[in-house]
């Protein structure tokens, strides 16, 4: 039995093998047809081969390309655009040689070889620095006390997002973000060490930054292997979450509970952002890339409901620290894929 | 269209990033405010007043020293609660009470606008073989530096301060004190019948030109004292005197200009709500001038152990004529320790709302009128962790209310003094 199944794998491969080689045989002599000008038995040659898989990956594309030059040469609009493209499809973004024919390059420029969206999917770490609009410490004393300290903090995103190619190397980017960020407050209730107060002050939001790419050398016809760009654009930002985390208030019985600055109403959720950044692409194949972003963001309203700002026992008194007007500012860095999407068709009909 | 949908883009982007919303919703911090002061673990709030101009405000209050002794930290603040100076290292203080390890308690601030001083009252206390010695302490601070012009009186506790009006062109003050001695023609002599109050007229050579006794059986203490424009003197204080209030109950008197109370004196009670027939004590803490009449603050010691605040009006002959029970918004006992004229014609109100819920004692306002208690408008300060108890307010020429506080980080010290720009109607918002 076994030796009956061994023989059988054998029959198979061999098969397969002569199948190949027929393959491969019939588009050698299919295109010396083609150069013949013997055009009439290409498709049939070719066809079977296709329907069952016999040519390689580098074969399939000559046959294809072969198939839809058979069928421009024969005025066969139809099958022509069919045979180009499926030639798309197993080749996105088929690069023309300069020896094709030119009636190939006038069909070629008729149809939608680029792709009609790049996808990503990025993950980050973040530095955040708070930029303080207004200051209001507690501390009323001017003895001496030291002024209260605010220090970067760190944190992580992921995000996707869907690009579109304008053309010329413009391309619009966006999609949603997900940043967890938070930065460091160290100040004194009296301007005395043992009333101290310090905390984490932890943001999560929700983001959909919009914006405009620049990439170099997008158009370059010889695919070059890393393509720079530069960007700029805006961001809407909802906070899912934020206030202060490890909190602390020295002297008399500490004070150490975490406060929700969104429950106790403080902080507003909706901003926005303005953000810039440099970046590369690094080509995986030939169509693909995978991104390296470093990306300045910048929010623009001042998080603190300042009408609110007092109106928390347990912020203004337990942990003795008035809310201060804030910007933020990230700096991130992220690593990412980027997958460019297909849906072949013709433009235009002659 | 790419080209368009570019320069689209980056026109928009300069738009957005050339206007910064601003902060329509965000007072600034001249318009409300919560500030800390202190100096060590231990701080009190006795009193605030007036600046040496309209954006400043002065801060009175007790600190206690490294050797755990309290003495008077005033200090003076601008119109964004920051410190612009304190009279700490102040050396007329040092040399006053040079070599003494007593306590030093301030009672009472407050500006004299004809001469550019705020006037200061309060007292000292040490215990020697077994005894306890008092005296008060009086005087004047400079508006300009802080630098005091302070005095010792032996045997009497300084309550209230005023400048009296003189033609002689001599500065003489008015001290309203409290002692268990009798104070006749020149003689010093124990009284038998406890603590009384005395007032003491004085100048700044330590002259005293008359000392009065008033007061009955037991103890009789002073809160305030005014004077008339026809010179007559207003005094509001407490009493133990029987009488159909039993307990202890307000004491208001009106005087002539050299002290003496042959124009009469009344001892009111509050009728308790709910429990008339229990002996409370009523005990006033501030007085204040109300379209000449005075409204007098305070709080009702139950004999159940609960505690409420009340309210008082006496007319310019100094007899009452409202008197009422606070029932607080929050259903919880209450004591008032100080007042103001509010931006209407009412009275603001502060103290202590007590055993708030898990916060503990907290700093507590409210509005009052010669009618009752306006509902719903209550308001309570302070942290979870200690009790807390606003001690002062003034009203700022805008509205603004402005209360000192006494915020408790703790149980017992752990106090620091705090300072709250409020709105006319108590609240830390706009």
């Amino acid at each position: 039995m076994r030796r009956i199944f061994l023989l059988f794998i054998i029959f198979v491969l061999a098969g397969s093998y002569a199948f190949a080689q027929s393959c491969t045989q019939r588009l050698k002599d299919a295109e010396a047809d083609f150069e013949a000008g013997k055009l009439t038995k290409i498709p049939d040659q070719l066809n079977n081969c296709l329907k069952t898989g016999g040519f390689s990956a580098e074969e399939e594309i000559r046959a294809r390309k072969l198939l839809t030059l058979v069928y421009i040469f024969m005025d066969d609009e139809s099958n022509a655009e069919d045979a180009f493209i499926s030639l798309l499809r197993k080749d996105p973004e088929h690069d023309i040689d300069e020896t094709d024919p030119q009636e190939f390059k006038s069909f070629y420029k008729q149809f939608q070889v680029d792709p009609i969206l790049r996808i990503s999917g990025k993950i980050s770490t973040n530095l955040t620095n708070v930029n303080i609009l207004q200051e209001y410490s507690p501390n009323g004393s001017t003895g001496d006390g030291e002024a209260t300290t605010y220090s970067y903090g760190t944190g992580f995103g992921f995000e996707a997002t869907a690009d579109k190619y304008l053309g010329k190397g413009f391309e619009v980017s966006g999609g949603p973000q997900f940043r967890l960020s938070h930065f460091n407050v160290a100040g004194e209730v009296t301007g005395e060490d043992d009333y101290a107060v310090s905390y984490k002050f932890s943001m999560a939001a929700l983001r959909v930054p919009v914006m405009m790419r620049y990439v170099f050398w997008a158009e370059n016809v010889e695919r070059k292997k890393v393509l720079p760009y530069v960007f700029a654009g805006l961001s809407a930002d909802y906070l899912l979450k934020a206030g202060t985390k490890t909190t602390k208030r020295d002297g008399g019985i500490p004070f150490s509970d975490d406060l929700d600055f969104k429950k106790l109403d403080v902080i507003r959720p909706w901003n926005y952002s303005l953000l810039y950044g440099v970046g590369a692409k690094l080509r995986v194949k030939k169509v693909h890339f995978i991104t390296f972003e470093a990306r300045y963001d910048n929010s623009r309203r001042n998080f603190i409901k300042g009408n609110n700002r007092y109106v928390n026992p347990e912020i203004s008194f337990d942990l003795a620290n008035d809310p201060f007007d804030f910007h933020t500012n990230h700096i991130s860095f992220s690593a990412g894929l980027n997958i460019s999407l297909y849906n072949p068709k013709r433009l235009i009909s002659e | 269209m790419m080209k368009f949908t570019a320069y689209l883009f980056i026109i928009f982007t300069i738009i957005i990033s050339s206007c910064v919303q601003p902060d329509e919703d965000s007072p600034a911090q001249e318009e409300l405010f919560v500030k800390y002061y202190g100096v060590g673990a231990d701080n009190e709030v006795v009193g605030i007043a007036q600046g040496a101009n309209e954006n400043t405000w002065i801060l009175y209050g007790t600190t206690f020293t490294e050797d755990e002794t309290p003495r008077p930290y005033l200090l003076e603040v601008n119109n964004a609660g920051t410190e612009l100076k304190n009279n700490l290292a102040d050396s007329a203080y040092r040399k006053l009470f040079e070599g003494f390890t007593g306590s030093v308690y301030p009672v009472k601030v407050k500006l004299d606008e004809g001469n550019e001083e705020y006037l200061v009252a309060g007292y000292y206390e040490y215990r020697v073989a077994g005894n306890d010695i008092y005296g008060g302490f009086w005087g004047t601070i400079s508006k300009s530096d802080l630098t005091a012009n302070l005095h010792k009186i032996d045997s009497m506790r300084i309550k209230d301060i005023i400048r009296t009006t003189e033609a002689d062109g001599v500065d003489k003050y008015l001290l309203l004190c409290e002692a268990n001695n009798l104070y006749k023609k020149g003689q010093v002599v124990p009284s038998s019948k406890g603590v009384d109050i005395v007032l003491s007229k004085r100048d700044m050579n330590d002259s005293v030109y008359w000392e009065k006794n008033h007061g009955f059986e037991g103890e009789d203490q002073g809160v305030s004292i005014f004077e008339k424009s026809n010179g007559h003197l207003i005094v509001v204080g407490y009493t133990e005197e029987e009488n159909e209030y039993k307990g202890t109950n307000v004491f208001t008197l009106e005087t002539t200009e050299r002290g003496t109370s042959d124009l009469g004196s009344v001892v009111k009670g509050v009728t308790s709500l709910g429990n008339e027939g229990q002996i409370n004590d009523d005990i006033p803490y501030s007085v204040i001038e109300n379209n000449g009449s005075y409204s007098i603050v305070g709080e009702i010691n139950k004999a159940d152990g609960s505690r409420a605040g009340f309210y008082m009006q006496i007319g310019a002959d100094a007899i009452p004529y409202i008197s009422y029970e606070l029932d607080s918004d929050y259903s919880k006992d209450c004591g008032l320790y100080a007042a103001t004229l509010g931006s209407g014609n009412g009275v603001v109100a502060v103290g202590t709302v007590y055993d708030f819920n898990a916060r503990k004692n907290e700093g507590y306002l409210t509005r009052l009128s010669a009618t009752g208690k306006e509902e719903s408008l209550d308001q309570h300060y302070g942290t979870i962790s200690g009790n807390d108890a606003a001690k002062a307010i003034i009203t700022l020429p805008d509205g603004d209310l402005l209360v000192g506080l006494t915020i408790a980080f703790g149980e017992n010290s752990d106090k620091k003094m705090a300072l709250l720009r409020l709105n006319k109607n108590g609240e830390l918002k706009n």
